[in-house]
């Protein structure tokens, strides 16, 4: 399907949906309007959507999106360490099946597919949610999940300005910005920030002979972002234009084992990325349209060098690997509600992904046509259905076509007592890195292909001083061609559809909010365990076909308590992260495998008029760990951090 | 007050369970003799530090692995590349964490090491107070004392180096890394090991991958044609003396890799790997059509010959992230037996 083709098919698309939203234009307010759309976003809520609180939002502001999840969802933050790399998955699946979005845009490399959360400030994001299977589904997410960022407009608010300097362990700095004007039609908002660290942690290093303890070099970063947000409104029309910018610049430490390398090696990472996104909303009183253009541009530029330890000390190993990403995306969103009961959504999408990269032949591009289409039903009797179909096009190949289904209702007799049951087909294109990779990528290569199901059975209860909410979830995930880079007979490795994964496993979420006078208590637990074996022919020949795969722990827990008392706010948070395999042997030795470990954070916070004061104690126990195999954690750290406020309606 | 003891006990509880499956039990080897055997150097995967030593004793034809970690309590590094054993000490090169461990052969115990390498690949014992470590990256051999493992100095070869084979105290080292030159990796750098100095250079063709000495002296060096497949694997005879290519024996298919070229201890028969094992005798004409050993679907990584018995060692790298086979076949190819090693079980060292 060419280019031009798409574009027609989506100009006619856009006229069908006028015309057939004309007829319901009324002269009802655009406030009114939202009201209908949040309706959908509480009875997302009775599925499988986890929404952040935004109290833990505003406490982890200083923090990055990693930490965030770390500590308050199910997922699994694959962390190289402070400042490093850190991956999120769900369900037993890799980085790369990990969907984030950025106001409903994709903010996943084109090249490797994955998002570095250390790289999010939750500085910038006004609305965190997390979405697993079919809900992932059909909310265009990956095969094992989708994490959904969001910033939020808001209108007759008046000034404010919000300023916060942080300081912490090892050399580490915070400064933070968001300043803000809201007027009856017109919302401008800028934010920015400049974290900087020189995290040079102590750290028991048990690769040398003796163990001995040491500081941790070579992993000082610089990150520096701005977000500007200007959002118009004029009776049903929403105009929004959001732009994000951010410079981020970090040494990478070497692991434990090769410290004692010649040459004053020499790694870095030094990328920058603008991401804008420009909307328009139309509301009618059941209907409403929503055209989205994104383009966001990303440079990479990995180094590497060593000098030579003797004589002129020339230069006797490089790599220095530049990425050029770029992404267009226009998007057209209708959605039209038909009665008290039912409602349309449909999506359609065209993308480019270009690259140019030092790892590719020549400038690689793919495009991508869009289409999806929901249907949700709702009843006053608890019932929820959301049913529909992706189907979408890349480089003129049609992909597979990914329908999805969830149901949740009350269960009979009861009140609070509801049940969800989800069904849905996805899959994940390869990266390009998969495809086109010099030496190795493997253009012919598939699609991975997943059929999922889950089943969710959840209690709610809410009195006048106190909620529970328990949520016991059961999933199942067959991946049919997942992407495996192999060894070959030449001697670089190549990527293959090779394995069959089956990802299993149940998931506990429990919260809880309590008032007691002026004291408010808060608790949440997250706990999932995760069963991913390789249930491929070869897998049965290599004779490991039931392992779990590497990194991926099949215990991982978190628990959070918080207390509101008038002005203060105090937290305590445990984190648990269940015994890892480094490889696939049976039974591996304890040398190379991660043992479980648990983490200790608390945080406090004080309130005074236009000021707040926070201090935050990350692993109060001092534990010696790590996340993954020789890459150095830091021991017990704090940061402190005052603010001012100020607001004027 | 009491539903927030309640929140308190939670808190508690949880944090309790989780530490109690915090702990994990090492399993320590206790010191002594390791008999008779050979050791299996498991280079591990590039930067997860999993590099790992196994033993295999002949006395009980069974494998201990790991044993580094369990006797030293560390590891081993990451990408171990190879192992010298000389007198009763062997030589360790851990590539990626560029060092030199030095353990006592007989115990497996740790001794001392040399480190802040650049790439370290082999080592060739000079003498008792002089040893050349070939170099991925540098474009020489790094000169040491290997008692006090005092650095003592580079003898610029003009390319990097890999394997290295000595003919009357010369040094012949191959060049197999095209890193950091802009010249083709296809000579052997000849040094001459008394004054430590380049004297010449052979061009054989790409990638000379390693290199043996048979009994008539004559150097043999087997090459993989490069990378890319871009050129025509060849192995090559030359005579050391003269340091001229006396034979060439072109492999028939470009795609080839063939690597690992070993000689017996009577310094006749030659052996390498080529997806199969291959043997070929030194006044053969040809190469061998027909394989020794069939890898029948193994993943043959690197190959040994038995110094006392000629028992064919092979080891099988599998799928690179679990643990690798060692098999060991008698001379005329039969299996005798199989034992599992470390991941991406490499280079054989034998106990003197």
């Amino acid at each position: 399907m060419s280019l031009a083709y798409r574009h027609i098919l989506l100009f006619l698309q856009l006229m069908i949906f006028s015309v057939v939203s004309e007829a319901q234009i009324s002269d009802t307010l655009l406030l009114q309007q939202v009201e209908i759309f949040a309706s959908t976003e509480q009875l997302h809520e009775k599925a499988l959507i986890q929404k952040i609180d935004k109290t833990v939002l505003q406490a982890k502001s200083l923090n990055t999106v990693a930490d965030l999840l770390q500590q308050n969802s199910g997922i699994f933050i694959k962390d190289y360490g402070p400042g490093s790399l850190a991956t999120a998955s769900f369900r037993g699946t890799t980085a790369s099946h990990t969907k984030v979005l950025w106001n409903g845009v994709p903010i996943n490399a084109p090249n490797n597919g994955q998002v570095d959360f250390n790289r999010l400030p939750v500085f910038f994001v006004d609305e965190a949610q997390l979405a697993r299977g079919a809900q992932s589904a059909s909310l265009h997410g990956g095969l094992g999940g989708l994490v959904m960022l969001n910033n939020q407009s808001a209108f007759n608010q008046g000034f404010q300005i919000e300023l916060k300097q942080a300081v912490g362990s090892f050399n580490s700095y915070g400064t933070y910005a968001d300043i803000s004007l809201s007027l009856k039609n017109l919302h401008l908002r800028s934010r920015i920030f400049r974290a900087s660290s020189q995290n040079d942690f102590e750290y028991l290093n048990t690769a040398p002979i003796p163990a001995q303890k040491m500081k941790q070099e070579k992993a000082d970063f610089l990150d520096r972002g701005f977000l500007q947000e200007i959002h118009w409104q004029k009776r049903r029309s929403l105009l929004s234009f959001i732009s994000w910018s951010q410079w981020n610049n970090r040494n990478l430490p070497p692991i434990m084992t090769n410290l004692e390398r010649g040459g004053n090696p020499e790694e870095r990472q030094d990328d920058r990325f603008h991401r804008n996104i420009l909307s328009y909303k139309y509301f009618w009183s059941k209907a409403s349209l929503e055209l989205k253009s994104s383009y966001f541009a990303e440079y990479q530029h990995y180094f590497i060098r060593t000098t030579s330890n003797y004589g002129s000390y020339e230069t006797v190993s490089q790599i220095d690997s530049k990425n050029n990403l770029h992404f267009w995306q226009q998007e057209i969103n209708f959605t039209q509600t038909f009665g008290t009961n039912w409602e349309l959504n449909a999506t359609n999408i065209i993308s480019r992904q270009a690259a140019f990269s030092t790892s590719y032949e020549n400038k690689k591009q793919r495009d991508q046509y869009a289409l999806r289409v929901k249907m949700i039903y709702q009843d006053e009797k608890g019932h929820l259905l959301e049913f529909g179909a992706h189907q979408d096009d890349l480089d003129g190949k049609l992909m597979v076509l990914s329908p999805f289904a969830h149901f949740t209702a009350n269960i009979p007799g009861t009140k609070r007592w509801h049940y969800s049951v989800g069904l849905s087909r996805n899959y994940n294109a390869p990266s390009l890195n998969d495809l086109y990779w010099y030496p190795g990528g493997n253009p012919n290569l598939l699609a991975e292909k997943a059929l999922q199901s889950d089943f969710l059975l959840q209690y709610k209860l809410k009195q006048e001083n106190y909620a529970i909410s328990v949520s016991a979830g059961l999933y199942a995930s067959h991946v049919e061609d997942w992407i495996q880079w192999r060894p070959t007979e030449n001697r670089y490795w190549v990527p293959e559809n090779i394995s069959k994964v089956f990802a299993r496993g149940a998931e506990l979420f429990f919260k809880s909010k309590y008032k007691q006078g002026k004291l408010k208590h808060n608790l949440q637990i997250n706990y999932t365990f995760t069963r991913t074996t390789d249930e491929s022919p070869l897998a049965q020949i290599e004779n490991t076909q039931g392992r779990q795969l590497i990194y991926i722990p099949k215990h991982q827990a978190n628990a959070a308590y918080r207390l509101y008392w008038n002005q203060w706010f105090f937290s305590y948070t445990v984190v648990f992260t269940g015994k890892r395999n480094t490889s696939l042997n049976e039974n591996e030795f304890y040398g190379f495998a991660l043992p479980a470990y648990t983490l200790h954070h608390l945080s406090l916070s004080r309130t005074w008029k236009n000021f707040s004061a926070d201090f935050q104690l990350n692993n109060i126990f001092d534990k010696n760990y790590q996340a993954i195999r020789w890459r150095a954690m830091p021991g017990r750290n704090f940061t402190i951090a005052l603010s001012y406020q100020f607001k004027k309606k | 007050m009491k539903k927030f003891i309640y929140y308190i006990l939670t808190i508690v509880l949880i944090t309790s369970a989780c530490t109690k499956l915090d702990n994990d039990t090492p399993d320590p080897l206790p010191p002594g003799q390791l008999g008779n055997g050979f050791y299996v150097l498991n280079q591990g995967n590039f930067t997860s530090g999993n590099a790992s030593l196994s033993f295999f004793s002949e006395d009980s034809a069974k494998m201990i692995n790991n044993i580094f970690f369990k006797l030293n309590n560390a590891p081993l590094g990451d990408v171990a590349q190879s192992i010298t054993l000389w007198r009763d000490e062997a030589y360790i090169v851990v590539n990626n964490s560029a060092y030199i461990y030095v353990i006592d052969s007989k115990t497996g115990l740790f001794k001392r090491k040399l480190a802040e390498l650049q790439s370290p690949r082999f080592i060739q014992i000079i003498d008792a107070d002089k040893a050349y470590i070939s170099d991925f990256q540098l474009k020489g051999l790094m000169v040491f004392n290997p008692m006090n493992m005092q650095p003592l100095g580079v003898i610029e070869t003009g390319k990097t180096t890999e394997a290295m084979a000595m003919v009357d105290y010369e040094v012949f080292a191959t060049n197999w890394s095209s890193y950091n030159q802009t010249s083709t990796n296809n000579t052997v750098q000849v040094i001459d090991a008394i004054h430590d100095k380049l004297v010449d250079s052979i061009v054989v063709a790409k990638e000379p991958n390693s290199l043996v000495v048979d009994k008539h002296k004559k150097l043999w060096v087997l090459c993989s044609g490069g990378f890319m497949n871009e050129e025509i694997p060849a192995l090559i005879r030359i005579d050391p003396a003269s340091r001229t290519i006396e034979k060439r024996f072109n492999f028939p298919v470009l795609q080839s890799s063939p690597e690992q070229l070993r000689i017996n201890k009577s310094g006749d028969q030659l052996y390498f790997l080529n997806g199969d094992v291959y043997a070929m005798h030194i006044d053969e004409e040809q190469l061998p059509s027909d394989p020794k050993i069939n890898a029948s679907g193994r993943n043959f990584f690197t190959l040994a010959v038995h110094p006392e018995d000629q028992t064919i060692i092979v080891t099988d790298a599998g799928n690179y992230v679990q643990n690798g086979w060692v098999f060991r076949f008698a001379s005329d190819g039969m299996l005798i037996d199989s034992a599992q090693a470390g991941i991406i079980p490499g280079f054989i060292g034998f106990i003197n």
